[in-house]
């Protein structure tokens, strides 16, 4: 079962992410802020990560900077507002799967997350 | 000679020289050349009887007798042709007959005068057969101009001027029929008696009556002249009194040199004359001068308060008020030059003018042609004389213009060359014309006026570009908003989407067979608990816009009491699209109690929003340029009252200003700002604008680099 951490100050978002997942037989984990998804990440080995770029203690950017300064690999798509070419060109060079626009219809989510999934599996 | 015979002779040549000057001057006129015959046949008259008291020749007396019998018919023929009587004016050759046929009667017959008795200093007529139908040929002849005249002043004819001039002819008429007493048989008739200055009055006041009564200084110059003669005459007479009455008695007392005396005392009366003079031609002109001072004291009154207004309709309308109140007028309008349209709009009335219709004058309307040609006020009168003697097109076509509108006169206002504002005034309610001295006062009023209103204008656009300011300021702020705004609103709408995405897809997997047991059992509290999220994030989506319209809105002019926990919590919320909460602390000290202030809403909010960003900015600056470790941002927001004020003490301890940018911080578009961070500039300026010019509060600012600034704030209490 593949598992996946979404990063995310809206409890909205982590909740309807988390309950859309479990009917594909996608374990979600999520975390509020940066500092959590530190934890979960050091704690736990994920498939994917969706992080958010923007949220309130540290930016997506960071958390991913740390992830990898921590030799953490993990596969990352960053979740962003805005296309802010200086945070995606910093978060490619930390090396990322892919980025999301806010805001996204779930179908297309889906798609993306699943596609990145299949690959991982193949 | 006889020396009494000198001011005879003397009036004589003075009636004379007048009426030949008058018929040089004004020919064309039938009332002037009457005029001037009326002065012919007086001057005859006074000078056969100076030179029958030379000659003692009888044909001399006739001869002047002859003369003034003309002077009825004359004078008849005058106010005939004055008042505009067709009817009587085919007459006069009638008139003037039975006077040639009476002259001829006295110059060559006995019938009217049958002879001149010589008396001491004087002489008497004796009457002949037709003395009675002479007299009466007078009186009907004098009593028909009175009575005309008496009849078309009831009628109410003669308006302004005209209607002056009527009465002075009439006064004149009334003087030279008590001169003929001087006809009545058996009288004794000397050579200084009262019928030669009765005579000499008639004269004068109809000549004052002709020559325009718009110069007012002649009246001026009259009464000097009156009060010159007489004080004079009766000074020197004192010694010529003495001298020829008292002459026997000064040569008992004085001997051979007796007229010493007389002499001593004329010149040391002669030096105390001009005191005298001065004396009482200060009374008088003092007397005269009441009515004027009083205009020009509401004038200066005027001016005064019109510096102080800085609305151009409280201006106007202030305007309007002074002419009328103080000159006493019917109806006053005031026609503003506007820019744009290039025409002349009615902007204050007051007074009957309101229904003429004239909301616009255009440029090339005949007042507006006319005032900027002569640049000078307009009297109706005046223009209406004008027009009977040139008749041309424009004079015409002003006079139906200035008739349709009431207006008795127009007034421009000038700045240098250009007219700003054009005042028209009404009928005086007395009835009375307008002197020269009004048009005068009027025309400094006017061009008082004129400074005041481009004063407001001035001021009006400095207060629009100040308010365009603090607009675009505000605009401003919102731009740095901008981001936090598009990611708040993004964020619930990404929410929404996921919301709806996900029970959507439950909902389609359950038609499919494909939902998960457990999903299945709960789907209608996952369909009922998402629809509540959905229902959350639409409200709090609602909620963000709400503040950001509330924010931009204009809101109502003008202050009201306000709410200072209200105030500062909505421009806190704006300004946490951009503060992150961890990035600087925000301590609120305001107490539920807190009394209200009196200002406007919306701009205080800014400067609200301006005192915490700027703090949020200075915090930022500090973390970023000084990277200390233990460094914690705050903003701390007290509220105390001060007796009738409130002080706001905004402080954080940012990064400051440097003692060399202190000076400049309420300059416009100087920024201490970091670029990154860059706002416009207009910050505390546009504070300092809101709070002391229209608020009338004090705004301070103390500040010291790397430790921190203070922004204080003081505000009226709103009352109640």
């Amino acid at each position: 079962m593949a598992r996946i951490l979404v990063v995310d100050d809206e409890a909205d978002v982590r909740e309807f992410t988390k309950s859309f997942f479990a009917k594909r037989k996608v374990e979600v984990q999520v975390a509020s802020n940066g500092r959590e998804a530190l934890e979960k990440t050091k704690a736990d080995k994920f498939d994917l990560v969706l992080l958010d770029v923007r949220m309130e203690d540290m930016t997506g950017t960071d958390v991913l900077k740390n992830l990898r300064e921590q030799g953490n690999d993990v596969r990352v798509i960053m979740v962003t507002a805005v296309e802010d070419e200086e945070v995606i060109n910093e978060a490619n060079s930390w090396g990322i799967v892919g980025y999301i626009h806010k805001p996204l219809v779930l179908d297309e989510m889906e798609r993306i997350v699943m596609g990145e999934l299949d690959v991982r599996h193949i | 000679m006889p020396l009494f015979l000198a001011p005879l002779a003397v009036t004589s040549l003075l009636i004379f020289l007048f009426g030949t000057l008058l018929l040089f001057k004004k020919k064309e006129k039938t009332a002037n050349r009457c005029f001037s015959a009326i002065c012919f046949s007086a001057s005859a008259w006074l000078a056969a009887r100076s030179f029958y008291h030379i000659y003692s020749n009888e044909g001399l007396l006739r001869l002047g007798y002859a003369a003034i019998t003309f002077m009825p018919v004359l004078l008849l023929h005058f106010v005939s042709v004055f008042i505009e009587l067709p009817l009587l004016r085919r007459k006069h050759k009638t008139f003037y007959l039975v006077g040639a046929v009476f002259s001829l009667l006295i110059l060559f017959t006995k019938a009217v005068i049958e002879g001149v008795i010589d008396s001491s200093g004087g002489y008497s007529l004796l009457a002949g057969y037709f003395f009675p139908l002479y007299c009466a040929f007078f009186i009907i002849t004098l009593g028909l101009s009175v009575s005309f005249l008496v009849s078309a002043l009831i009628s109410g004819r003669f308006t302004g001027r005209k209607k002056i001039q009527a009465k002075y002819i009439l006064i004149s008429c009334i003087f030279f029929f008590l001169t003929t007493f001087v006809f009545i048989p058996g009288k004794d008739t000397g050579g200084l008696t009262y019928d030669l200055v009765l005579l000499y009055v008639s004269i004068i006041i109809l000549a004052y009556a002709i020559i325009k009564l718009r110069l007012a200084d002649l009246g001026f110059l009259v009464i000097r002249a009156l009060i010159f003669i007489g004080v004079y005459a009766f000074i020197i007479g004192i010694p010529f009194l003495l001298g020829s009455r008292f002459r026997q008695r000064l040569i008992q007392a004085a001997g051979d040199n007796w007229w010493i005396i007389p002499i001593i005392l004329s010149t040391l009366l002669a030096n105390a004359g001009q005191y005298v003079y001065f004396f009482i031609k200060k009374r008088a002109e003092a007397r005269i001068l009441q009515e004027q001072q009083r205009y020009q004291n509401t004038l200066r009154r005027a001016s005064l308060g019109m510096g102080r207004i800085r609305e151009l309709k409280r201006l106007l309308k202030l305007i309007v008020h002074i002419v009328t109140r103080t000159v006493r007028i019917e109806s006053c309008s005031i026609y503003l030059f506007h820019e744009a349209s290039g025409q002349f709009t009615l902007r204050a009335v007051k007074g009957s003018s309101e229904d003429t219709g004239y909301g616009i004058l255009s440029i090339d309307s005949p007042i507006v042609k006319y005032v900027l040609r002569v640049k000078e006020p307009v009297v109706y009168e005046e223009i209406r004389e004008k027009r009977e003697r040139y008749s041309s097109d424009d004079l015409l076509a002003l006079e139906s213009q200035m008739r349709f509108m009431d207006a008795e006169v127009a007034v421009p206002s000038f700045i240098e060359e250009r007219l700003i504002a054009i005042i028209m005034l009404g009928k005086k309610n007395s009835g009375g014309i307008y002197t020269r001295d009004d048009i005068v006062v009027f025309s400094i009023l006017a061009n008082q006026s004129a400074l005041a209103i481009e004063n407001t204008r001035f001021y009006e656009e400095a207060k629009r570009t100040h308010e365009q300011l603090i607009k675009a300021e505000k605009m401003a702020t919102i731009g740095t908003l901008a981001d936090g705004l598009s990611h708040q609103i993004n964020n619930r709408l990404h929410a929404l989407g996921f919301i709806a995405g996900d029970i959507l897809d439950s909902i389609r997997l359950r038609k499919k067979g494909m939902l998960p047991p457990e999903n299945e059992a709960r789907l209608f509290d996952d369909i009922e608990n998402a629809l509540g999220r959905i229902n959350e994030n639409v409200k709090h989506g609602g909620e963000i816009v709400e503040g950001l319209l509330k924010y931009t809105r204009k809101g109502p002019d003008g202050l009201a009491p306000i709410d200072i926990n209200e105030l500062f919590n909505s421009s806190l919320e704006m300004a946490m699209f951009k503060i992150k909460p961890n990035e600087m602390k925000i301590i609120s000290n305001i107490g539920d109690n807190a009394p209200k202030v009196m200002g406007n809403f919306a701009q205080l909010q800014e400067v609200f929003f301006n005192m915490i960003d700027n703090s949020y900015d200075a915090v930022i600056q500090r973390k970023a340029e000084f990277r200390e470790e233990d460094y914690r941002g705050f903003f701390e927001f007290t509220v105390q009252r001060k007796g009738k004020n409130i002080e706001i003490n905004a402080v954080d301890n940012g990064i400051g200003v440097k003692t060399e940018d202190m000076r400049k911080v309420f300059t416009p578009f100087f920024s201490t700002k970091s670029s990154s961070n860059k706002g416009t500039g207009l910050g505390m300026y546009v504070i300092r604008q809101i709070i002391e010019d229209n608020h009338r509060g004090k705004v301070s600012f103390e500040s010291q680099y790397k430790i921190g600034s203070r922004v204080i704030i003081c505000l009226p209490v709103a009352e109640g």
